[in-house]
């Protein structure tokens, strides 16, 4: 096993087996940032291995100013907010033009069943899933990152590129807007 | 502090993701990335491709009008030639048959 030094030599210089290694170790990770923020298993897989093809084509600008998990997660927050967005713009189309874009009715309207959720809490969780998906892009993310992916506020924040006061807000602020969603649907 | 705010329905929904394991890679991650590595570095060579393609059917052009050229010049330079022998035999009367 490689040291993260090592990898990042390996990583420099096209070696495969470093480039193996950095999926094998750091591919749940992403794989689990993206598809916590995006609630799409397949949009999911897709940003997680942009992120890889992201990594492989610039480590060499890679300054090691941060740890490269620390890294990955900026790359993967930034492919997740690109998808996002792409997903709204496609939406925004296809509430113009339905009928020339079909098949593209995704994400606000499904339930996402996060696979690591146990059977008695799927109901709850896709209740909150789909409050989260309604909060302000950077809302979403900060709350989606320290609540369900369980980063620390100062891991969030590196991978926000914000200060640590900042995401407290956010975060602060996500919960009371998911309160107010979640209000209706206690009542019913 | 914004981490002490009060929202007891937003804690008792996330109370359902308390023990929330993570998502396994989807299987073949690797294979799939590396295959759609080598497909998109695929691009860069077609890139490449319509130029080099475009420049061998310029040449060919070029060295088929050069050859065309060059055949055309060729009976010309031949009739031309031809003339001058001709001129030259009936000058010096290089045809006549007739024995002496």
């Amino acid at each position: 096993v490689l040291s993260e030094q090592e990898l990042i030599i390996g990583l420099k210089e096209r070696n495969e087996e470093a480039f193996r290694q950095l999926v094998e170790g750091h591919g749940s990770r992403v794989y689990n940032t993206v598809l916590n923020i995006l609630q799409d298993p397949g949009e999911a897989e897709d940003a997680a291995q942009e992120v890889f093809i992201k990594v492989y084509e610039s480590i060499g600008g890679f300054r090691q100013d941060a740890a490269l998990g620390t890294w990955l997660y900026q790359i993967a927050v930034r492919k997740a907010i690109d998808k996002l967005r792409r997903r709204k713009t496609r939406q925004r189309l296809q509430a113009i033009l339905p009928r020339w874009m079909p098949g593209s009715a995704k994400a606000e309207n499904t339930v996402f069943d996060h696979p690591g959720i146990q059977l008695d809490n799927k109901e709850k969780a896709a209740r909150l899933f789909k409050a989260i998906n309604g909060l302000p892009e950077k809302q979403r993310i900060a709350f989606t990152l320290i609540k369900v992916q369980g980063l620390s506020y100062e891991e969030a924040a590196a991978a926000m590129q914000q200060g640590i006061k900042a995401i407290e807000s956010l975060v602060g602020r996500a919960r009371q807007n998911l309160q107010q969603q979640l209000q209706p649907l206690k009542n019913r | 502090m914004q981490r002490n705010v009060h929202t007891p329905l937003t804690d008792e929904y996330l109370q359902a993701l308390g023990d929330i394991r993570p998502a396994e890679l989807p299987p073949f991650f690797l294979t799939r990335l590396q295959a759609r590595m080598a497909r998109e570095r695929l691009p860069a060579r077609w890139r490449w491709q319509p130029a080099l393609a475009l420049g061998a059917l310029a040449l060919a052009l070029v060295l088929n009008t050069v050859a065309l050229l060059q055949q055309q010049r060729q009976p010309q330079k031949a009739t031309q030639q031809g003339g001058a022998f001709e001129n030259f035999a009936s000058d010096f009367d290089l045809y006549s048959t007739s024995n002496y």
